[in-house]
């Protein structure tokens, strides 16, 4: 019987991840072929590898189809509503840190809370005639976030890149986005409300709830969770 | 159509009711705009080869007015029975949905009364006879807020959140904590102008701050009222709920009693804080003292202070009724909405009112006979 692992297909997400994983003993062996997707650990022939895009991974992880997966925090609760019910966050591996936020236009020196976020929403659509709205990929974790204030009148644009600039260019009242400095909100005028981090995102190892596997299996799963949560702890 | 909604369309026609001809598949962003992106995950989204988002009807009242504001009538009764589609948790998806809208009648209180007289027959048609029903009415709370003389501000988040206790208490935490929003991630110079009271001067600074941005200026807030929210914010900020306002803001929110003991049970609670109620006592008044005089039989009904809904148009009486006191889900729903009408597009102001049964809840049993009408008051208000 073998297990499949899912691990990101390219850049520093990759990088990190085989490092990671080498510390915890398990030397992950590229496809000779550079275009193959698939790989293997060195002395495992129990463990297969997938390579995949990362919100490839998280959807995958989320139908039952791999049984353990290297993907960010963020892409994973955004691919489902109750996340928790269909994935299991075994472990934080240490990089790929950012935070999903809720970020306002400077210029609006009345908001600081999600409180005030509020407020302005409530009395929005009276004023402009038409409800506020949100620039945002992430159209999961903006609903639950908004929900859980209590916060229902405002509608959400999508925006699949350049989401700081949404203010400026008028698409949208303020924004929901990944970021990990805060520089390039800085640079469009946008500040971060005191609440509004809705998510410290980074890589998570993360097992499937949706996978029945061979007892085996499921002892390989667990041996791989404990060693990588070890080598991610050493770090 | 099956002998089930036959019946129910001939119960609406019978009461006067247009039965319009709405689609299954409903434009979703009228609906969108009114609810709110919440309802989004509860409804069924699709988009047509222009790209035009459109919903499975996920309920009728909204559809219903805009067929009305298109229209172009004043007043009008509707009715309707059909399948509406939302994602519930343990219950179908895809359930049928009867009711009546009544758009443009200005005597509201007689309005309100025969909504739920209405809705009580059209339950007993579907064979129910036991029933009970809570009322509740926002313009009762809004009254208190006013008469304890809370900053509009203040009065304005806390009837958002009627109807939602558990944000209600946290808001009255929030308004009784020490801090209502600190001031000092203020830029100084800004900070001077507000304690100076320089409104024009705390405007341009933030007109200055928008033009950095390159914000547009012809969309979304503009600096006067970011201004005007700073400046009031900025009064707030050292005010605090005091204590026995508090009080008596929870003892209202506690009332839950026989609707025919509410006028007395109001008029003493409002004398002894000594808050005059006024005119929406009054209007609350008649109001029960016709549901009273229907002598509904075999039906309780109960005046909770804190009973509303937590959308924005609904703004006053509204009901729920149930099987029984301790029944989950209701079986049926309704209220005045005299919001929705401006926020679908109407240039003037339209009162509301109407109700939904779940029909499916309801478990319906056909009987031969045409029940005996609740209603003998005719349009009393």
């Amino acid at each position: 019987m073998t297990i499949t692992v899912a691990l990101p297909s390219k850049g520093r997400l990759k990088e990190k991840t085989l490092e990671v994983f080498a510390g915890a003993g398990f030397e992950v062996e590229l496809p000779e072929d550079s275009r193959s997707y698939r790989g293997s650990v060195k002395g495992r022939p129990d463990i297969e590898i997938a390579f995949l895009s990362a919100s490839e991974i998280a959807r995958e992880l989320i139908a039952g189809k791999i049984a353990l997966g290297v993907t960010g925090e963020d892409l994973a609760r955004e691919s489902v509503a109750e996340a928790d019910a269909f994935l299991d966050f075994a472990c934080k591996l240490g990089f790929g840190g950012a935070d999903v936020v809720v970020a306002v236009p400077e210029a609006w020196a009345d908001v600081a809370t999600m409180a005030d976020l509020d407020d302005v929403a409530a009395e929005f659509r009276q004023r402009h005639h038409r409800p506020l709205r949100i620039a945002t990929k992430y159209w999961q974790l903006t609903q639950n976030w908004f929900a859980d204030h209590g916060i229902a009148l405002y509608r959400i644009v999508e925006s699949l890149g350049a989401t700081e600039g949404a203010p400026a260019a008028g698409t949208a009242d303020i924004i929901v986005d990944i970021t990990s400095t805060g520089s390039t909100l800085k640079a469009n005028q946008l500040k971060i409300l005191k609440d509004g981090i809705i998510l410290h995102s980074e890589a998570n190892l993360i097992a499937s709830r949706k996978m029945r596997l061979a007892k085996e299996d499921r002892a390989v799963l667990k041996e791989i969770c404990r060693r990588v949560a070890e080598a991610a702890a050493a770090e | 159509m099956t002998a089930l909604a036959q019946r129910i369309e001939s119960f609406l026609r019978h009461r006067k009711c247009a039965l319009p001809e709405i689609g299954l598949l409903q434009p979703a962003e009228p609906i969108l705009n009114a609810a709110g992106e919440d309802i989004r995950r509860r409804i069924f989204m699709t988009a047509d080869q222009r790209g035009r988002d459109l919903c499975l009807r996920p309920e009728f009242t909204i559809p219903v007015c805009l067929n009305h504001l298109e229209s172009g009538k004043a007043r009008k009764r509707y009715g309707y029975v059909g399948k509406v589609f939302r994602q519930r948790a343990n219950e179908p998806a895809e359930f049928l949905q009867a009711g009546i809208e009544d758009i443009g009648a200005e005597k509201k209180g007689a309005a309100d009364v025969r909504c739920l007289a209405d809705a009580i027959d059209m339950l007993r048609l579907l064979g129910r006879n036991r029933l009970s029903v809570v009322v509740g009415d926002q313009a009762i709370f809004e009254a208190v807020l006013k008469s304890l003389g809370l900053p509009k501000a203040w009065r304005e988040r806390l009837g958002r959140n009627f109807g939602d206790p558990a944000r209600l208490a946290a808001d009255l935490d929030r308004l009784s904590g020490k801090s209502n929003g600190s001031m000092d991630h203020l830029a100084p110079e800004l900070r001077q102008a507000i304690e100076a009271g320089d409104r024009e001067a705390v405007e341009s600074a933030i007109a200055s701050d928008m033009k950095k941005a390159a914000l547009p200026p012809q969309s979304g807030r503009t600096a006067a009222e970011i201004a005007e929210r700073l400046m009031e914010k900025a009064a707030l900020a050292a005010v605090r709920l005091a204590p026995e306002k508090r009080e008596v803001l929870e003892a209202f929110l506690d009332l839950d009693i026989p609707l025919k003991d509410a006028n007395q049970r109001l008029w003493s609670f409002a004398r002894r804080a000594n808050i005059p109620l006024g005119k929406p006592l009054e209007t609350f008044h008649k109001r029960a003292a016709a549901l009273e005089r229907l002598e509904l039989e075999n039906v309780s009904l109960r005046y909770r202070a804190g009973f509303g809904r937590t959308l924005d148009y609904y703004t006053g009486f509204v009901f729920e009724v149930r099987g029984g006191p301790s029944d989950d889900k209701p079986l049926a729903g309704g209220g005045r909405y005299d919001r929705l009408m401006t926020v679908l597009g109407s240039r003037h102001k339209m009162p509301a009112t109407g109700f939904a049964v779940y029909v499916d809840r309801v478990k319906p049993t056909l009987k031969d006979k045409a029940p005996k009408p609740a209603r003998q008051v005719e349009a009393r208000s």
